[in-house]
């Protein structure tokens, strides 16, 4: 690489130059000498209030039948109940598994905790970057983050990111991905 | 209206490009009108008889000359749309890129950076060569609808039309360095050797041809040729016996696998390989004669895959991923280099593609199971999931380029360079953690090739994980720096 990188742009906790194979590794649970980062706790809110307005129809209709028409939609109410419990709880699980690392040559996110995932982009893979954030996520100061390559299914999403610290990953993958870009 | 088109279309900065092309005068004809033209023809040849024959029974009640002067003014608006259509669309190269305008009422301004183009096909569409005619297709990265299409041009123009693009995206390679492409030494070898002027066909040579008689059997030897065998006769039986129940299904299905056949047959028939250079040619097609050329160095990843019932004769099948080029289901038979051939001509579309590639560790990943040829295979943990192929189900990391292998059925083989792997997914199931192994897929640009190596052992995975990220990157560091 003749570009060095951009010292402005650079993560303190990223080493710079080639890693050799002995530097710390990916593993699928615990850290492994990875500085993994979670994602903002807020993240489990702002899904949890969607469950709830999602939810809410539902359980309202439900609620209804039951009282007007019969006794045994109770029945229907219960489940309704037991659904939305459950997928918060799926939630609350979910949400802490997600965490990501950045290393000198890649961008990895984990994901998961039944059905675990890992995804490693390589900067010099990336084609673009984006940031998104919609009105609930903007109320809690979130971003979502994706990585963008040339093929639609590998890239990666960091979800519930505090806008700052998105916007500074956005500034340091854009500045890699520039340093490190390759062809197709 | 004044003789200069381009005084329609906002003004361009002399960039030193050509001035603006027409293309062949029949085109849009060729594109649309001609359906339409016939279908009025045979509507007036049926009603020829009553108009003019024995027994008058003058379909339009006495306004005959009206209806004559309706046909005719249809035929001139037709002939008159055409000559806009034509008029209105214009292409031409400049130092960067090539451009292409089209339609009068929306109009359409397309172009594609040289640098950016991934293949330059021709097509021959069964009425356009009856005329002489040919497309031009220009690929690009950019989805679906990226195409560029010039249609229609003669054969001679399309001809030259598609070295002079191949030449100038090569060009553009070569004064971006940074985008070649990484250990290719098919690439990095002819750019010296092959001149800049190169005329048409006559230096291709040709890698092989397939005869029509082995594509007809290789597509009797597939499951759907197998369905259809069986449901045409009882198709048959059932519209004997008038068992409308069975014909409701049997009618549909029998008419649907029939017709894939009879795609594939029609798709495939002719197959030609040819090698010119840096580049790859495929020329196939019964009636739609289609020519596509692959710049070697734009192939991402290539899979060498034999079915069970290919087994019996050792048939094997090329595909690859080239960006840009095919994806949507329509026309994959752009991505395949072999339709069906010998183990020998599968090697040898394989080390021409990867010449690198050393053919032990070919024939060890086609054929072979165990670590013989370097390959790391899943282990006992891997059994519940593949009780068959769990010997052969792994990965090979050669200098240049992984290999991944699995099925003992249904064989194949994935090949991809270092410097071509897009991103890295390790996933587990719940159980698959039970088992300690986890899938490991080796991310490659959209296309039929999917490289990945499923129920590796934990440990193996990860390690695949953190040995292809510094290979990769070393790969794509060698590729950027200037040779």
């Amino acid at each position: 690489m003749t570009d060095p990188l951009d010292p402005s742009a650079t993560a303190p906790t990223v080493a710079t130059g080639p890693v050799a194979p002995s530097t710390p590794d990916v593993t699928l649970f615990g850290d492994g000498g990875l500085d993994w980062r979670p994602v903002s706790p807020k993240l489990a809110t702002a899904r949890f209030v969607v469950l709830g307005c999602v939810a809410v129809l539902p359980l309202l209709g439900a609620l209804a039948l039951a009282i007007f028409v019969s006794a045994w939609l109770w029945l229907a109410v219960a489940f309704v109940v037991v659904v939305v419990g459950w997928v918060a709880w799926v939630i609350g699980r979910q949400v802490p598994m997600i965490s990501w690392a950045e290393t000198a040559e890649e961008l990895v996110i984990r994901k998961g905790r039944l059905f675990r995932t890992v995804v490693s982009v390589p900067y010099g893979r990336l084609q673009f970057v984006d940031v998104q954030s919609g009105p609930l996520a903007r109320k809690f100061g979130m971003a979502t983050v994706e990585l963008h390559t040339a093929s639609p299914e590998s890239g990666g999403q960091i979800p519930g990111l505090p806008t700052e610290v998105a916007e500074q990953l956005r500034e340091r993958l854009a500045a890699r991905g520039e340093s490190q870009r390759a062809g197709l | 209206m004044t003789d200069t088109p381009e005084s329609t279309a906002p003004p361009e900065p002399h960039d030193g490009g050509q001035p603006w092309q027409r293309l062949h005068p029949l085109s849009p004809l060729l594109r649309g009108g001609i359906a339409f033209v016939a279908v009025l023809a045979y509507v007036l040849s049926q009603q020829l008889d009553t108009i003019f024959g024995a027994e008058r029974e003058d379909p339009t009640f006495g306004h005959l000359w009206w209806a004559v002067l309706a046909v005719v003014v249809v035929l001139l608006l037709i002939v008159a749309g055409a000559w806009v259509s034509w008029r209105f669309s214009r292409f031409r190269l400049t130092p960067t890129l090539i451009e292409l305008r089209t339609g009068f009422v929306f109009r359409q301004h397309r172009q594609v950076r040289f640098d950016r183009i991934q293949a330059v096909d021709i097509g021959r569409p069964l009425l356009a060569r009856l005329f002489g005619l040919s497309e031009v297709v220009v690929q690009s990265a950019g989805g679906k609808d990226s195409n560029l299409k010039l249609s229609y041009l003669t054969d001679a123009a399309a001809q030259r039309m598609r070295e002079e693009l191949i030449e100038l995206a090569r060009h553009s390679d070569e004064e971006a360095p940074h985008r070649r492409a990484a250990g290719d030494a098919a690439y990095a070898g002819s750019s010296q050797t092959t001149t800049l002027t190169q005329p048409a066909d006559d230096h291709a040579t040709q890698v092989l041809a397939v005869p029509n008689s082995r594509i007809v059997q290789s597509i009797l030897y597939s499951g759907p040729a197998l369905t259809f065998l069986l449901a045409a006769p009882a198709l048959v039986v059932s519209l004997v016996l008038g068992a409308p129940g069975m014909v409701a299904w049997l009618g549909p299905m029998t008419l649907a696998i029939g017709g894939g056949l009879l795609k594939r047959l029609t798709k495939e028939a002719n197959f030609q390989l040819l090698h010119e250079g840096d580049r790859l040619r495929i020329r196939h097609g019964l009636t739609d004669i289609r020519t596509t050329t692959v710049p070697l160095h734009r192939i991402q990843a290539i899979e060498v895959s034999q079915s069970l019932p290919w087994r019996f004769p050792g048939w094997w099948r090329i595909q690859v991923n080239v960006a840009g080029v095919g994806g949507s289901d329509d026309d994959d038979t752009e991505n395949v280099l072999l339709p069906v051939g010998r183990m020998d001509e599968a090697l040898r579309v394989l080390t021409l593609v990867r010449l690198d590639l050393p053919e032990e560790a070919a024939v060890a990943a086609m054929t072979g199971e165990g670590p013989h040829g370097g390959f790391v295979t899943a282990s006992e943990r891997a059994k519940p999931f593949d009780p068959l192929s769990w010997r052969r189900r792994g990965y090979a990391a050669l200098p240049d380029e992984v290999v991944t292998r699995r099925g003992v059925l249904w064989r194949s083989v994935q090949v991809v360079p270092h410097a071509r792997i897009q991103s890295l997914t390790i996933s587990q199931g719940p159980w698959e953690r039970r088992r300690g192994v986890a899938s490991v897929k080796l991310v490659s640009t959209p296309g039929p090739v999917g490289p990945a190596v499923e129920h590796l052992d934990v440990e193996e995975a990860l390690r695949l994980l953190d040995e292809q990220v510094v290979r990769s990157s070393e790969a794509r560091r060698l590729a950027a720096r200037p040779a």
